[in-house]
């Protein structure tokens, strides 16, 4: 008798992540110091609030995949937003069904317990789990995005929505306000119906409207804007509130995690790798105005896509590859030595952040589709893959202002002290795990709850040139 | 210094080589112009 009331103790094991997209722990901070996020620095008082590095790249799809595979792009295949096919250099878009290795809701799903993941990107479109699931972005219909499929009537009847509009919003500062609130009030909807209906040991929910008000407005807000720096205020307020009711309202014994997929920061520059590629004879395509990848001339030596992965065209099953396998090697230490040296043209600034190499920074079946460099700059350049691009630097695009970053993205864990850091989000999932009292096995990161005697394991080594 | 695949390294596995039943045409239209609209691939 005291065995099963122990096991049935043991199975109220309860974790909620709320996942706060972009939001950098820096900003969380500043906020909760200035007085303007009660609920929040309640809530920090009782557990670790901790800063957290992201994917190499720090895209969404790639973080969030990272976040809930406890793998890094190497293990679980999603490098970023797009992707040559493998056959071509036309653009593909990874997708859930890319996803072959297990999540944390089908590990968590093999013991018998069930998950609700409500706005997960990268998880579109939806499959079959011992609980439910709504994709999130870049999931472009509902119809798909849900499971089980009856769910999709009852999300209906909230006028859930999986994204804002984000054309609309982009440049219109009433529409994107407008947008936002409304966005984020039927997700809200959505997780407190959730919570209420359904059964559930770890639950995932993810507010993505943080993510495109930074996109949009951070520069804005950086610079003092009043009227920006009042809807920041305004906006993070109404998550304060939704976390004070949320802590309320979860069942006893639920640990609560709060966390982000990467940084954010102001966006000064935009730099086009393609082009500067270009202007270095990398790169070469068969007409002036490119409309992607799939036009490139056979006699470029390397290309690079969205944000900073640099591949050289290599011979094989792409008919447009060019680069014979034994000159690959070359390719990659020119480029190295070349990108090192990265300029602004006209202050002369090195830009070079880091450069990291593919077998660096990528562990697992999926490494040898990575970018075989892949390079940060400093904070405030912003990596653009466009092909289109005929200078190197520009001006944020209209209606933008506000880029990722890798480092100060955060995380959160209610009553539990952190084992000491760097943190990163590859070291989620193991820690989930634990917290649902699981052994976390099976991951190739580490748990980051104290007490361990865990192994560490060191950051993506940089490439040994350049300026640091 | 050469980053290539070490000879008695495995062939990775393939990525899928369409995604016709992820996404329709149209569908891979809105999902190229939900990534413009936040600065990707423009």
């Amino acid at each position: 008798m005291r065995l099963l009331g122990r096991i049935r103790e043991r199975r109220r094991d309860r974790v909620f992540v709320l996942g706060l997209d972009g939001t950098p722990h820096s900003y969380l901070r500043e906020e909760v110091a200035a007085g303007r996020l009660p609920n929040l620095a309640a809530l920090f008082e009782e557990g670790s609030l901790v800063p957290l590095r992201s994917s190499l790249p720090s895209v969404s799809s790639t973080a969030w995949t990272t976040f809930f595979t406890g793998r890094d792009p190497g293990g679980h295949g999603v490098f970023g937003f797009m992707d040559c096919k493998p056959d071509s250099h036309d653009f593909r878009f990874p997708n859930y069904q890319d996803v072959t290795v297990p999540t944390i809701w089908e590990v968590v799903g093999r013991s018998g317990r069930r998950s609700v993941i409500l706005n997960v990107p990268g998880t579109y479109p939806a499959r079959p789990m011992a609980g439910v699931l709504v994709s999130g972005f870049v999931a472009p219909s509902i119809e798909r995005a849900v499971h089980p499929p009856e769910l999709l009537t009852r999300l209906r009847r909230l006028g859930y929505r999986i994204d804002l509009d984000a054309w609309a919003a982009r440049g219109a500062f009433d529409a994107l306000e407008t947008d936002l609130f409304t966005t984020f009030e039927r997700r809200l909807d959505a997780v407190r119906m959730l919570l209420a209906e359904e059964r559930w040991d770890l639950f995932v929910a993810v507010v993505t409207e943080t993510d495109r008000l930074y996109h949009f407005l951070w520069n804005a807000m950086a610079a003092g804007d009043e009227q920006t720096v009042d809807l920041f205020q305004r906006f993070h307020a109404v998550i304060d509130r939704f976390v004070g009711w949320l802590a309320d309202a979860l069942p006893s014994g639920t640990r609560l995690v709060t966390m982000s997929d990467h940084g954010f920061t102001t966006e000064r520059m935009d730099v086009f790798t393609n082009a500067w590629l270009r202007e270095r004879g990398y790169l070469a395509f068969d007409m002036d105005q490119p409309k992607g990848m799939g036009q490139i001339s056979p006699a470029s030596k390397a290309y690079s896509l969205d944000p900073g992965r640099f591949y050289v065209n290599r011979a094989g099953s792409r008919p447009r590859g060019s680069v014979p396998p034994d000159r690959a090697g070359k390719v990659v230490e020119q480029l190295a030595g070349d990108l090192a040296e990265l300029r602004d043209p006209d202050s002369g600034e090195l830009l070079y952040g880091e450069l990291v190499r593919r077998d660096d920074a990528y562990h697992g079946p999926y490494a040898a589709h990575g970018p075989d460099l892949i390079l940060t700059l400093k904070p405030g350049y912003e990596l653009k893959g466009s092909t289109a691009a005929s200078t190197v630097l520009g001006p944020p695009a209209e209606g933008l202002g506000g880029m990722h970053t890798m480092e100060d993205a955060h995380l959160f864990v209610a009553g539990h002290t952190l084992r000491e850091g760097p943190y990163d989000l590859q070291d989620l999932a193991p820690t989930i795990v634990e917290l649902l009292e699981m052994e976390p096995q099976g991951f190739p990161g580490n748990s980051l709850l104290g007490g361990g005697q865990r192994r560490s394991r060191s950051a993506p080594r940089p490439v040994g040139v350049g300026p640091r | 210094m050469t980053i290539d695949r070490k000879p008695n390294e495995p062939e990775p596995e393939q990525l899928p080589a369409d995604d016709e039943d992820v996404y329709s045409p149209s569908e891979e239209d809105e999902v190229a112009a939900r990534l413009e609209a936040l600065g990707y691939l423009g």
